[in-house]
């Protein structure tokens, strides 16, 4: 996706607070995130969860021990709400196919029945949290969207399949 | 016979349309006062944004993969989105022709930019009138020229809203700078 379209379409936090030396330090750590952090996490819907998993849902704001001991509270926040909104930009930009996918590989990363989880994203339609501060009301849509339809053709592919209990009964007897 | 009245009625319904959008655009200057002094200009929302609501692979995949209820889940979230998205232009377009307006009376103006942007106004809303028809009617999806057609004008619509903001832009630079405020 060109960077263009991406800051037309969420206002990157802009942190003009931060002084020139806290913005090299910014830099710094967003590399730091990326490279050593989040290039494990397989997958951007797995990456989005994690990175949802450090925003204090009360105040809005980000903390990650390791980074916040090395750049200080402010920069931390400002590198985890850069690198939710890119990683956010880079789900709203894929295609439905991709968007089935992703969430695929994340439910098989989690380990738990997949029947499970898929029952639970739609019933408690936690992924709202995902969804960036920054993010306009109309971006914030399209994404729930796809997450719904995805989350519909994923579970319509699992009524032709085993559940996760009748797969483990059937495995030890193929085996 | 029947195809020049057809013509005839549609385009009497476009122009009605036109000048209901132009009136409900222009009109409210008097009802709603916006300061010259900090002029709100927005941003035309992204056509990238409407290019994937309208994506072909999209809808071909939810075709593939889905069942009829997903299939019409999927139709009637994106007619929604492609509304809402044409909702926002025109309210941002709207905006910024509001706060030009309120702007007149405080500048010297120039004759070649407000007729172009009397030129953009008109087209703007003309094409916003057609395209509301299209998506409010006929849904989202009705064949795949009927999409195209639809991304080509979205992407008029979008343009025509980024050359109001430019030509709007520059009075409204000039009156924020006159009173100091740029």
């Amino acid at each position: 996706m060109p960077a263009g379209r991406a800051c037309k379409l969420l206002d990157l936090k802009v942190m003009p607070e931060l002084s020139d030396r806290q913005q090299a330090q910014l830099q710094k750590a967003i590399r730091d995130l990326e490279g050593r952090t989040l290039a494990r996490i397989p997958g951007d819907i797995a990456r989005l969860v994690y990175l949802c998993s450090t925003r204090d849902h009360n105040t809005g704001r980000y903390n990650h021990d390791g980074l916040c001991m090395m750049f200080g509270p402010d920069v931390t926040d400002a590198a985890l709400a850069r690198c939710h909104e890119k990683t956010f930009q880079a789900v709203l930009y894929k295609s439905l196919e991709q968007v089935v996918d992703c969430l695929q590989r994340y439910f098989e990363a989690t380990g738990q029945p997949r029947d499970r989880i898929l029952q639970m994203w739609q019933k408690l339609q936690a992924y709202h949290v995902l969804i960036p501060e920054a993010c306009d009301p109309l971006s914030a849509e399209f994404f729930l969207s796809n997450i719904k339809i995805a989350l519909a053709v994923l579970n319509h592919r699992d009524q032709g399949r085993p559940s996760g209990l009748e797969a483990a009964r059937v495995l030890p007897q193929l085996q | 016979m029947t195809h020049l009245v057809l013509i005839i009625a549609l385009a009497c319904t476009l122009l009605l349309l036109v000048g209901f959008l132009l009136r409900d655009a222009l009109g409210g200057r008097g009802r709603r006062h916006i300061s010259a002094a900090a002029p709100s200009y927005g941003e035309i929302p992204s056509r990238a944004l409407m290019d994937r609501i309208f994506a072909e692979d999209d809808f071909s995949f939810v075709a593939g993969e889905g069942t009829k209820q997903i299939r019409r889940q999927f139709l009637g979230d994106r007619r929604k989105l492609a509304l809402a998205w044409l909702s926002q232009t025109k309210g941002q377009a709207t905006a910024i022709l509001r706060s030009h307006l309120t702007a007149v009376g405080t500048l010297d103006l120039q004759p070649a930019t407000e007729l172009k942007l009397l030129g953009h106004a008109i087209l703007f809303f003309g094409v916003y009138a057609v395209l509301r028809v299209l998506v409010g009617f006929y849904g989202a999806f009705w064949a795949r020229s009927f999409v195209k057609n639809v991304l080509t004008l979205a992407g008029r619509l979008s343009g025509l809203g980024g050359s109001i903001l430019a030509d709007a832009g520059r009075t409204g630079l000039q009156v924020a700078r006159s009173q100091g405020h740029a």
